[in-house]
């Protein structure tokens, strides 16, 4: 039969070669292979992919139902938000922490906590630091030093502490100096620049305030003096966070 | 009966002849085979075409669209969370020297004054004065009490005790003071 193969040159051959060998179960053997490689094929070639499809399509549907899901709980959510108070609440946490420097905030919060405690203010400087580094601008949390010195009793220098804890924006006194009426403090003022990688992403939850921070932003609210409403910092991320302005 | 007669299978003839039939139904299975293996291929390419996945992606972008229009409030809300969150940290964190203050002029028992005051990061000193030792005597003790008390303070050491002597020889100014590490 293998010599006969190899005489196979016209279709009138491989005719012959068929009516002489159809009955031989060696050669049905044969048809039969073929039939089971070729179903092997589709396996190979068309299933095994196809279900590697459909399970990626499964993942897609449920990460997607997912997205869906949460995009529609966003929804829900931010409608249910007041635009007027949102914008009131996120200005008393930017006059807070503000997005850069705010002199005028810090002169106004040693203005009213001298006023506050009756301590007569003396001199006071800032140290500012490098304006223009890269560093400077993307430092993620920064403070800005100022020396002030004053004059009172220790219990006016109570009052003036008491009083600089519950201004804005906010500060931390890092070192107190009193010795016979005279005070020397070290007061460290906060900002924070808004990180350039900060992204708004839609699928993202988005959180509401914990009691926590519900209260504490009550209380920066009271603590904030009538200043809030000139200096309202109208800072979104559409822009980079620079010194540019100082 | 003649094995020679023509009509009867020869035994080689049969072991062929039943090799022909095993052959069929291995056929027949092969062709069953191939049918299902198709109709599996089918059946996946049904499923995968009939998937719900685009009109997801449709509800997707739609609800995409629908939040784009409230990107300001999204945006505010979450600089607003950011933000209380570092508040947060920073309000938990911050020195409390005015408490601090208050707590040993509220203890300050007449006729002693506090002359000195000094605070940086956990450590304070704190220098009193009155023309009464007694007095200074109940003021180190109530900061002794406010160790045990764990009220601000973790340590109270007494630096020093000065005594100034008058125009009469007598003791008329005692100063003590207390070097403090906080809690």
């Amino acid at each position: 039969m293998l010599r006969d193969i190899s005489t196979i040159r016209t279709f009138e051959d491989i005719r012959l070669f068929y009516f002489k060998y159809k009955d031989l179960p060696e050669f049905r053997l044969a048809g039969v292979l073929v039939v089971f490689l070729l179903g092997a094929l589709i396996v190979w070639k068309g299933i095994l992919p196809q279900t590697h499809d459909w399970f990626s399509v499964q993942d897609e549907i449920k990460a997607t139902k997912e997205r869906v899901s949460q995009l529609q709980a966003n929804q829900s959510l931010i409608e249910g938000m007041a635009q007027s108070k949102l914008d009131k609440d996120y200005a008393v946490a930017a006059t807070a922490l503000p997005y850069q420097k705010d002199y005028a905030g810090m002169i106004e919060s040693i203005d009213g906590a001298t006023t506050v405690s009756n301590m007569e203010r003396n001199d006071y400087s800032i140290e500012i630091g490098n304006l223009s580094t890269k560093s400077a601008q993307l430092s993620p949390q920064t403070t800005i030093t100022v020396k002030v010195s004053l004059q009172g009793d220790a219990a006016g220098l109570q009052k003036f502490l008491s009083q600089l804890t519950k201004e804005l924006p906010l500060s931390e006194v890092v070192s107190v100096e009193y010795t016979d009426m005279a005070v020397s403090l070290e007061v460290n003022f906060f900002y924070k620049y808004l990180s350039p990688s900060t992204k708004f992403p839609y699928t993202n939850p988005i959180q509401t305030l914990s009691p926590n921070n519900q209260k504490l932003l009550k209380d920066l609210a009271i603590w904030q003096n009538a200043q809030i409403s000139l200096d309202a910092p109208n800072f979104l991320p559409t822009e980079t966070a620079t010194e540019s302005g100082n | 009966m003649s094995s020679e007669i023509n009509l009867l299978y020869s035994k080689k003839q049969r072991r062929k002849y039943k090799l022909s039939s095993q052959v069929r139904y291995l056929r027949l299975g092969a062709l069953g085979f191939l049918f299902l293996v198709t109709l599996i291929s089918m059946t996946f390419f049904l499923l995968v075409v009939a998937s719900p996945l685009t009109s997801l992606k449709q509800e997707e972008l739609k609800q995409n669209q629908i939040l784009t229009q409230s990107e300001d409030k999204i945006r505010k809300q979450t600089l607003l969370i950011l933000r209380m969150n570092d508040i947060s940290t920073i309000v938990a964190k911050r020195s409390v020297f005015d408490q601090i203050l208050k707590a040993f002029i509220s203890k300050l028992p007449k006729g002693v004054r506090i002359k000195e005051f000094t605070a940086e990061k956990k450590q304070v000193t704190l220098t009193v004065q009155s023309s009464n030792s007694k007095d200074i005597e109940v003021y180190m003790d109530l900061l002794g009490q406010m160790v045990s008390a764990k009220t601000y303070l973790s340590r109270v050491f007494l630096d020093s005790i000065a005594i100034e002597v008058g125009n009469d020889k007598q003791a008329s100014d005692f100063r003590a003071r207390f070097i403090i590490t906080l809690l």
